[in-house]
């Protein structure tokens, strides 16, 4: 059984340090990360297994954001490798789409932005044999959720 | 060491830690399902198992328990929870209770909880037994936990069979996963005995069993 332990530590030195990779970026490399934003679907909110399929350098920033709860614009551009004001153009991209929040900030006027988390969806071990018995009985429809078929149903 | 310790179960499927720490259905007022329902706090679910475990010396363990009814597991399940809150809980707990370390128990597989423990975690022990299935199961945590970041990643190798030469088995796990074997548990009929009634190294402070873990303890926490 996996056994994890947290240490309460001042996660924004650390992410910096573990990311100092952030060599800045050049501008092929942010139009070419900005371009992978823009094509992520809008999302009311991130599960974590959404964590695994963030793109990099992007996902080093959006695990720093869950284990620091916030970060400003300065901390994100320092985790990412960018500007502050290139950092700035992707976290209102992912304000936009869904990914992330503002939330109010601590030092003066500098706004903060965290996690937008989804409400987990309901898991589904028990009775799924019989979800999938109903949905071969229709055409391509799924009856409990009433879209087209996908796996999960 | 006078350590706050808080053991939280995330294994909301099926929790089970509690049984350790001598802690049943009626002496948990509150669970993290309540605090996942919002009818409770997370600090309200805190059961203080110091004195149940026999720690002395100053040190504080408080357990999290999750929900052991069926129909409270069945709940979450069919309705699902906000993740951000359980996130926060994890927060909290640290602040309110004043931790020195938060452990995280999760499912032994991978699923949404679990994942977020280890994308907050500073530290990630993956228990493993030396036969070919978990080997299989332990890469895909291994992978899992390299792309989350987590700072520190050490294998803990249980149920270590006497006839298996410890380091040819550790040498070998090495190698496989390229991570740090913390701990090298030797199958033990002592812990087989105890049958999860007691803390292990309460009861057998001196078995090597014991010497391990407080060996992995010292690399978590180093």
């Amino acid at each position: 059984m996996a056994k994890l332990v947290e240490r309460h530590t001042d996660f924004v030195a650390g992410a910096t340090n573990r990311n100092h990779a952030a060599e800045r970026m050049n501008m092929a490399d942010f139009e070419q990360l900005h371009t992978a934003i823009a094509a992520l679907p809008t999302v009311a909110g991130i599960v974590p297994v959404d964590l695994l399929s963030v793109p990099q350098p992007l996902g080093g920033a959006i695990r720093g954001l869950v284990r620091n709860k916030a970060m400003d614009t300065d901390e994100l551009a320092e985790v990412i490798g960018v500007t502050p004001d290139e950092a700035r153009q992707l976290i209102d991209l992912l304000v936009e789409k869904g990914y992330l929040l503002t939330v109010d900030g601590d030092s003066g006027d500098r706004p903060r932005f965290c996690i937008r988390y989804a409400r987990l969806q309901a898991q589904h071990p028990l009775g799924s044999v019989s979800r999938v018995s109903i949905c071969l009985s229709q055409s391509n429809v799924c009856c409990s959720c009433a879209a087209v078929k996908h796996v999960s149903c | 060491m006078e350590e706050a310790v808080g053991v939280v179960d995330t294994d909301i499927q099926s929790p089970g830690i509690h049984v350790l720490f001598g802690v049943t259905e009626a002496d948990m007022k509150h669970s993290l399902n309540d605090y996942l329902w919002g009818t409770c706090d997370i600090k309200s679910t805190a059961v203080d198992v110091t004195q149940r475990v026999g720690i002395s010396g100053g040190g504080t363990i408080y357990l999290i328990p999750s929900s052991v009814k069926t129909n409270e597991i069945a709940r979450v399940l069919r309705e699902g929870y906000d993740v951000g809150l359980l996130n926060d809980g994890f927060e909290d707990l640290i602040k309110q209770l004043k931790l020195d370390v938060l452990l995280i128990d999760t499912h032994p597989g991978l699923n949404e909880e679990t994942l977020l423990s280890i994308a907050i975690s500073d530290g990630l022990a993956i228990v493993m037994r030396p036969d070919q299935q978990d080997y299989q199961g332990t890469g895909v945590t291994v992978e899992v936990a390299r792309k989350l970041g987590v700072p520190r990643l050490l294998l803990v190798v249980n149920k270590v069979p006497k006839t298996f030469d410890k380091e040819q088995v550790r040498e070998r796990v090495e190698e496989t996963y390229a991570a740090q074997v913390g701990a090298m548990l030797p199958h033990s009929d002592h812990m087989m005995v105890l049958g999860s009634s007691g803390l292990f190294t309460q009861q057998f402070p001196d078995h090597p069993i014991t010497g391990e873990l407080r060996q992995l303890v010292a690399l978590l926490m180093a």
